[in-house]
């Protein structure tokens, strides 16, 4: 009932855009339509670890395979120009997820006033913006890359906020200083080789600062979230924890609290600096998630960037990489041999928010038109042992390994 | 070698033709405007959405053409080193989270100039041959 609902707005949603042609972009009609897509086929080389874009998927791309689900997605946004202070946004974005639904395919549905040249207030969801990317990843066509680097971004799942933030904009020393605070919460699905799990998060509250001089621009990040469910995973394993008597586990109890997620704060932090120079493009992010949870590592990741652009073509190459602890079991006075099912999951479950890999990139985009972009990327990864977070798993597979994937995207604004 | 020669000749009369022949763009506003002239990085911001007001903070209103018109394409090339398709993309990043893009879109050149006579917070480019006494220069570009 309720997915044929959802086709039939669709439907109204996809003839209104019709109606109103690519042209409106460009139009000063109080109600503007727009949107973008990606068509992407991915190949991967490796039989144990299969790519995906996110760990949201639950699908992934192994040896053999082609795929057209992890990169293809169609955005579409209508923005009402209510007055001369007041908008009003909605955007959603159809792709494939675990559990879609009309929630999830919501990215952006806010009120937004602008007070003055330097003030603005959003309510309502909109995008988080808690790294470089995390605003606008989704749309292929806005960087370079076929694909933001999964190092970084691969690891976040959440694509909205709904909350508000407050945005200060200034000339300062010859260039702009933009500051952003915004406040809410969010939910996602995070997916495991056998699991789904959704992860709210809620009491998010952060600030953006940048500052934006002619060619080049820096940021800096931070944001504060604490997690408000708890995973069905970590609860059944804290369980079956805490029924081993302490004959075969000293601090069961104590250890198996450990496990729980809820209530714990995560932080994220990012700096990044861009700077264009005749042809040249040069960018880097380095990023930092630190939790209270001992299931969440502290995990440092980053990315730095060079491309080069030939008229309507642009090379470039890319290195990525994400380094993180990786947990072994080494509980004191614990029966190994008679609890190895229990050890082996919890192995699992401490290593599960834990990436380790990098990631050379080189590739090829070619503006075929103002609006539409080819980009075709190699990636070659090297994942260290038990450090595979960003990819699916088959046979419960841990070792090191090295695997080459190809991208290739077509994409759109329109 | 004497055709050589003539072939180089000829390519390099064509490219000191063509370079003469792109005419300075000139960044206009309403004559009642208070801002004398601004500077690259002035133009910049405005045009591309990142602090679009004057430099005394007073709200601006840029003026666009539509479509792929060659004014366009020259005058992002001359401002931001980028053809149209990246300046797309980076105004595709401001759509897409939501941030207005603050720009009021005319079909031609002199539907522009009209509108920019019209309006104190207007400001936008056009050919010099197009100046007129009801215009105020800001900026040239190309020059």
């Amino acid at each position: 009932m309720f997915l044929a609902q959802w086709k039939k707005f669709l439907c109204c949603f996809l003839l209104l855009f019709v109606s109103s042609a690519t042209a409106n972009q460009e139009g000063n009609d109080p109600i503007q339509f727009s949107g973008f897509a990606t068509i992407g086929a991915v190949i991967s080389d490796s039989d144990y670890y299969g790519y995906r874009k996110t760990v949201n998927s639950d699908e992934a791309v192994y040896s053999g395979e082609i795929d057209f689900k992890q990169h293809s997605l169609l955005g579409l946004q209508a923005d009402w120009n209510i007055s001369s202070n007041f908008d009003f946004v909605y955007q959603g974005v159809i792709r494939d997820l675990p559990e879609p639904s009309f929630d999830r395919y919501t990215t952006l549905a806010f009120l937004s006033y602008q007070a003055n040249t330097n003030w603005s207030i959003r309510v309502g969801r909109t995008a988080p913006d808690i790294f470089l990317l995390t605003e606008y990843r989704d749309v292929d066509f806005s960087y370079i890359w076929a694909t933001a680097p999964n190092e970084v971004y691969g690891i976040v799942p959440y694509r909205s906020l709904d909350g508000a933030d407050v945005t200060y904009s200034q000339r300062a020393m010859g260039g702009i200083f933009t500051s952003k605070f915004f406040t809410g919460k969010s939910s996602a699905e995070i997916s495991g080789s056998e699991v789904a799990e959704e992860i709210k998060i809620e009491d998010v509250f952060g600030l953006s600062l940048s500052f934006d001089y002619f060619n080049w621009i820096i940021s800096a990040k931070h944001s504060q979230v604490t997690i408000a469910n708890e995973p069905e995973s970590n609860v059944l394993l804290a369980s079956h924890i805490s029924q081993v008597p302490d004959i075969l586990w000293p601090n069961s109890q104590e250890f198996s609290q450990s496990v729980l997620m809820k209530g714990h704060r995560v932080n994220y932090s990012s700096v990044s600096g861009q700077y264009q120079w005749n042809n040249w493009l040069a960018t880097a992010e380095l990023s930092q998630i630190s939790s209270q949870s001992e299931v969440i590592p502290k995990i440092t990741s980053g990315y730095s960037a060079l491309s080069y652009q030939i008229d309507t073509h642009q090379f470039y190459g890319v290195y990525a990489f994400a380094d993180s602890r990786t947990y072994r079991f080494d509980e004191p006075g614990v029966n190994e041999q008679v609890l190895a099912k229990l050890i082996h999951a919890t192995n699992d479950l401490f290593n599960f928010f834990a990436p380790n890999q990098q990631t050379f990139s080189l590739g090829w985009r070619w503006d075929m038109t103002n609006n539409t972009a080819l980009s075709l990327q190699w990636n070659h990864t090297a994942i260290e042992e038990m450090g595979s977070t960003l990819w699916l798993k088959k046979e419960d597979y841990k070792d090191a390994d090295e695997v080459n994937t190809v991208l290739l995207t077509l994409s759109m604004v329109f | 070698m004497k055709q050589f020669t003539k072939t180089i000749s000829l390519f390099l009369l064509v490219l000191c033709f063509s370079i003469q022949a792109q005419e300075p763009i000139a960044v206009v506003v309403n004559k009642a405007n208070p801002v004398d002239q601004l500077t690259r990085s002035e133009l910049i911001d405005l045009f591309m959405g990142k602090y679009v007001a004057f430099p005394d903070d007073s709200k601006a209103m840029p003026v666009e053409l539509k479509g792929e018109n060659d004014l366009k394409v020259n005058f992002y090339q001359n401002l931001v080193g980028m053809p149209l398709s990246r300046v797309n993309a980076y105004w595709s990043r401001l759509r897409f989270t939501g941030r207005k893009r603050v720009a009021i879109f005319q079909a031609n050149e002199a539907d522009l100039v009209d509108y920019i006579i019209a309006n104190e917070q207007a400001i936008g480019y056009v050919p010099q041959s197009l100046i007129t006494e009801d215009l105020k220069v800001v900026y040239i570009l190309n020059e």
